[in-house]
Parts: structure tokens; sequence; C-alpha cells
């Protein structure tokens, strides 16, 4: 029941203390990254990751997953397939 | 005009557009040579599909080449070709009738949840260790971005997989920056979601 106040209390509290919530951190997380925040946003929102664990570590994830991605880029394209593509090009009369 | 010869044309070059809207044969060849690879990724990213992919890559060019006329130069040569390949691969996908594994409201599931401005599940970072010993993660990443639903596959594998800027990106797929930015961002904690299950336990 504490708890459930708490949770009634805390935008509230957090208006007051001019400090976003995480759900309003979550939604800057993108230009967060990207780091296109406003000087200014960008301060609150470092104080709130320096407080908040959760938003820490969801940062953290979210960061790992834009790298994981990165990695699945495969340099290997399939062998003659820009052969046969020139080739293919080549008879309906596009390169010589 | 500056001729090329074939052999001097390397990956990365700049593209001599002019030539290539005048028809230019070893010109288009040159764009063939420096594109396929980064067109064929994004193109079977959307297909999963080796041999259809390389046929769609192959009418890219050809249509791209037989539509020159329509290239009006407010985007670059390159943005205005992935679109026609994104369409081509778009329309394949359709046809196909090839379903994603995961719908919209499998996405918005995936989406944290909150309740009084703060996260209802408590995220763990992840361990690097067990990060960098996970076997096989790049099938496994490979796996989970191939689970998202087309609008969403698309969007990672632009901007986080081939890095193209978001408006470049907007381009190509005829949305506006806003769309481009909202779609990645649900992909990528759709993404973190599904990566999750598999790193933290
Ligand atoms: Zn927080």
């Amino acid at each position: 029941m504490k708890k459930h106040l708490m949770r009634m209390a805390a935008p509230m509290i957090r208006r007051l203390m001019g400090t976003p919530s995480c759900q309003e951190v979550n939604s800057f997380l993108m230009d967060y990254v990207d780091e296109t925040l406003d000087a200014e946003t960008s301060e609150r929102y470092r104080k709130h990751l320096g407080r908040c664990g959760t938003c820490t570590s969801y940062l953290e994830q979210y960061q790992d997953t834009i790298k994981l991605a990165r990695e699945c880029r495969d340099s290997e394209l399939p062998s003659d397939l820009v052969e046969h593509t020139l080739a293919f090009l080549k008879d309906r009369g596009v390169t010589s | 005009m500056a001729t090329k010869g074939k052999s001097t044309s390397q990956p990365g070059d700049p593209l001599d557009v002019e030539a290539l809207l005048a028809g230019d044969g070893a010109a288009f060849e040159q764009l063939v040579r420096q594109e396929s690879p980064r067109l064929f990724r994004v193109i079977n990213r959307v297909v999963n599909d080796e041999d259809e992919a390389a046929s769609l890559m192959q009418e890219t060019f050809l249509q791209a080449y037989q539509r020159l006329d329509t290239f009006r130069g407010e985007a670059k040569f390159t943005t205005w070709l992935y679109a026609i390949g994104i369409n081509l691969a778009r329309g394949s996908l359709r046809k196909s009738r090839r379903l994603s594994p995961l719908d919209e409201a499998a996405v918005e599931r995936m989406q944290p949840e909150f309740s009084g401005g703060m996260y209802v599940d408590h995220a763990e970072t992840w361990n690097p260790h067990r990060l960098a010993e996970l076997s096989q993660r790049r099938e496994l990443v490979h796996q989970a971005i191939a689970q998202l639903p087309e609008d969403y596959r698309v969007v990672v594998t632009l901007r986080d997989i081939e890095e193209i800027r978001t408006e470049e990106v907007a381009r190509m797929l005829d949305v506006s920056n806003g769309a481009v930015r909202v779609r990645l961002h649900r992909a990528r904690q759709a993404l973190r979601k599904l990566l999750d299950s598999h790193i933290s336990n």
C-alpha cells in the first residue's frame, strides 16, 4: 500500500523538483544516444541517471542492442553476384 | 567528360552522377560494383531469402536504368536507387505472403511498461562476459531482427546495421524523419526485449 502511494505521489514530487520521470527519460533515449538533446535536458537526464539504477541499466541495454545490431553487418556477397548482375544488365542493353 | 577505365573504379569512389544520367555504361558498371554489397544486404534483410534478394537486386539496377529520367536530384542518387530496391523487396514480400513472426501488437507488448512514470520491470545490465561468450551471437541477433515486422526490420537495417542517416532513410522509405525515429526507437526496444531473454538467463 505504501509503495502504491509512493507511485502516486512520485510524479508530483518530481515535478516540484524539476527532474524527469523514468518514462520521460525513456522517451529521450534516442536523442541522448545520438547526442542531440539540448544542454539543459541533457543535464536533467544525466542527473536522473546518476540516481536511477533502472534507467542506467536500461540505457546500457539499449546501447548494447544497437552495437549487437551493428555487428550483424556481413560483408560477404554471394560469389559471382556482381558478375551475374553485370551480365544480366548487359543482356538488357545497359552495360557494354 | 573523363572516361574511366573499369579497372580504376573502387568501392567508395564518388559516383559520376552526370555520366550515370547520360546513360554511360561504364558509369553504371561502377555503380553496380560499388553498391551491390550494401544493396544486397538491405534487400536480403527485407525478404530473408538470398536467391530472391539476388534477383530483386538485379531488377533494381535494371529499373533504375530504365527510369533514369525520373531522378530529380532532390535526393542523393544512391538514396533514389535504394528507394527502388526497398519498394521491390516489399512488393515481393507482400506477394509471397510470408508474414513476419511478430506483429504490431507483439512489438507493442515488448515496449517497456511504466507505472507512475517508473519502470514496472527492472532491467539488469547485461553481463559483458556473458555477452562476449554467447555462442552464435550474430546468429541470435540476426534471428531476432528477422522476427520483427517489416516496417521495424527495415529501419533497424538502414539506421543501425548500415548506419545510414535518418534524413536519407526517411527519403528511401518516403516517410517523415519523425516516423523513422519513432519506428527505430520501438524496434530497438523490441529487439532489446528479444535479446534480453537470451542474455539475462
Ligand atoms: Zn529512472
